[in-house]
């Protein structure tokens, strides 16, 4: 049996980890670029 | 035919296939040649690879699929899903760049040039197996939840509406389409999960809450009363031992992962990539589907709508035996109400994504369970496309192609599979069953290799390696169809356990006899590939 509290702080980093992703994704699409790149 | 209440559900899930569409055309313009197709040039970033891993990776199986397992069985069903994020951390930290400085385009490639041609068919033949397999299973998934999104009988529609979109951009964008496509399916399943997950958790008032609230309930799909507790009489401690095991080896290296360790820009970005979406999967992926499936069964009204399901799947499943009655009806019917309540917990994730969220946000929710599946499907056709043109047509059929004519094989592959998918699909819906043969067989057969050929490589070594292939195969097939899998263990650890005895048993018989042409490797100098 895994204590709530575990599972309420791991739930808080999921969502944490969640919400740093799409940031990082979205500064890799937002960033200025060169010409050339294509990603 | 559609109710008009649900427009603004609707018009989020039009929105989302034309979008992805419009990056398929889009994308279309930027290929060129057959590279461009298959391996995007070899130029993505490692936070791209690492977006395309993790959408690839959250299928049918780890959403809808996951979800109802959370369901049904509690926290073991999220437990066992960690084993996916820590195969992605060992392949990215150990094998991926390895394979990205070998220069490959397939898999098949990678087994000719370590220990020959059998092992390239072997391999190959396990590709086809795995990919064939894993596009049916998607496509099943597509057409079940969109079968749920329109609350009414329109598996048939749903299958044909979204593999009709993903045969779309895989076929005239190739593997640009799919990373592009992916990234969006990512941004939009990753939002989607973590605020769908915080959203239901804080409104039911925490873990604690729904504890007390779940605590002593039963009803005929559940198959765990405690869900916060790891083992249950259905899956005790071997299981999900076994489980943990089968799904750390299943996936490894599979098609669309390696293809994902090719495409990097360099072996720093591979290594990155494949390791970082391990990383955030691991974070991300468990705890959030344990959410939502704690979070359905917490819900009146969610466990309402499933035992209606199951009644009525159960009593489909009873009208359509056409078997005489006989002294093993109780057995019979034991084995029926397994299967219905298998189906209904499947439209636990959709169900969830409806009814506890305002239609607009529905609209977004229901987006992004479908964006699950797509980016598999689509890594898949692909992934298949390439194991066509790479594997089979340019070595067998016709070895002195022009690249127009290889890109034009690769573009019907995608094309012709896609829609014999389609067909499959709609004949044969048991993606469990799908799923679950198909990992079965890759970790037997092709994780020895992998991790032999990448950390333990010697050309002395090909024999016992091949052999161990073969072992994996045969142990396989035996243990899952002839012995049926007793003892709740996983044909695919077995098998693996079995290919890992005979390499180590042939490898001091074999060490010494002389390569013959179907054991010798392209290159057996590992320093210099």
């Amino acid at each position: 049996m895994i204590p709530y509290w575990l599972l309420t702080i791991l739930h808080y980093a999921s969502v944490t980890a969640a919400v740093v992703i799409l940031v990082v994704v979205g500064w890799h699409y937002a960033r200025p670029r060169s010409k050339n790149s294509k990603d | 035919m559609f109710g008009t209440d649900r427009w603004p559900e609707y018009a989020a899930l039009l929105a989302y296939l034309i979008a992805l569409m419009w990056i398929g055309i889009r994308s279309a313009r930027e290929v060129r040649t057959s590279v461009d197709y298959t391996l995007a040039g070899r130029q993505i970033p490692w936070i791209v690879v690492l977006a395309t891993t993790a959408a690839t990776m959250v299928g049918g199986g780890a959403s809808v699929g996951s979800v109802a397992n959370v369901y049904r069985f509690g926290i073991a069903a999220a437990f066992v899903t960690c084993a996916w994020g820590l195969q992605l951390i060992f392949t990215g930290l150990f094998l991926a760049p390895h394979l990205r400085r070998l220069n490959l385009i397939t898999v098949g490639d990678y087994f000719e040039l370590r220990f020959g041609e059998l092992a390239r068919r072997l391999a190959v033949l396990n590709c086809l197996i795995f990919l064939i397999g894993a596009v049916v299973a998607q496509m099943v998934a597509i057409g079940s939840i969109l079968e749920a999104v329109l609350e009414t009988n329109y598996y048939i529609l749903g299958v044909m509406i979204g593999g009709a979109v993903v045969i779309f951009y895989s076929t005239i964008g190739g593997i640009r389409a799919v990373i592009k496509t992916d990234v969006l399916q990512f941004v939009i399943l990753v939002g989607g999960l973590a605020v769908a997950s915080a959203w239901l958790v804080i409104r039911q008032g925490g873990f604690e809450v729904i504890a007390e609230g779940i605590a002593g309930s039963s009803d005929p799909v559940t198959r765990n009363p405690n869900p916060f507790s790891l083992t249950s009489d259905r899956w005790p401690g071997i299981r999900v031992t076994t489980m943990f095991f089968a799904f750390f080896l299943g996936e490894m290296l599979v098609p669309p992962y390696a293809v994902r360790c090719f495409i990097a820009r360099d072996s720093r970005a591979a290594k990155w990539g494949v390791a970082g979406s391990g990383i955030f999967l691991l974070l991300f992926h468990p705890i959030a589907i344990f959410a939502l499936g704690v979070a359905a069964r917490g819900d009146d009204n969610i466990r309402t709508e499933i035992n209606t399901k199951f009644e009525e799947q159960h009593q489909k499943l009873v009208t359509a035996q056409t078997t005489p009655k006989t002294d093993k009806d109780h057995q019979n019917d034991k084995a029926l109400r397994e299967k219905a309540s298998q189906e209904a917990a499947r439209f636990t994730f959709p169900l969830l994504m409806r009814k506890a969220f305002p239609p607009v946000f529905a609209g977004v929710m229901i987006a992004a369970l479908i964006a699950a599946v797509m980016s598999s499907a689509d890594s898949c056709l692909s992934s298949l496309a390439t194991v066509v043109m790479e594997d089979i047509y340019r070595p067998h059929i016709e070895p002195g192609a022009s690249d127009k004519r290889l890109l034009m094989v690769a573009k019907s592959t995608t094309l012709v599979t896609g829609i014999a998918a389609i067909i499959c699909a709609l004949i044969y819906r048991d993606i469990v069953e799908i799923l679950e043969f198909i990992y079965d067989f890759w970790a037997p057969t092709m994780v020895v290799p992998f991790v032999v050929g990448i950390l333990w490589y010697k050309p002395s070594r090909v024999y016992a390696v091949v052999t161990s292939m073969l072992g994996g195969m045969i142990a396989t097939i035996v243990w899952k169809f002839v012995l049926k899998s007793p003892y709740q263990f996983s044909p695919a650890l077995f098998g693996f356990l079995v290919a890992v005895l005979v390499f180590f048993l042939f490898l001091p018989v074999t060490r010494h006899w002389q390569l013959t042409s179907m054991f010798r490797p392209h290159n057996p100098n590992p320093e210099q590939p």
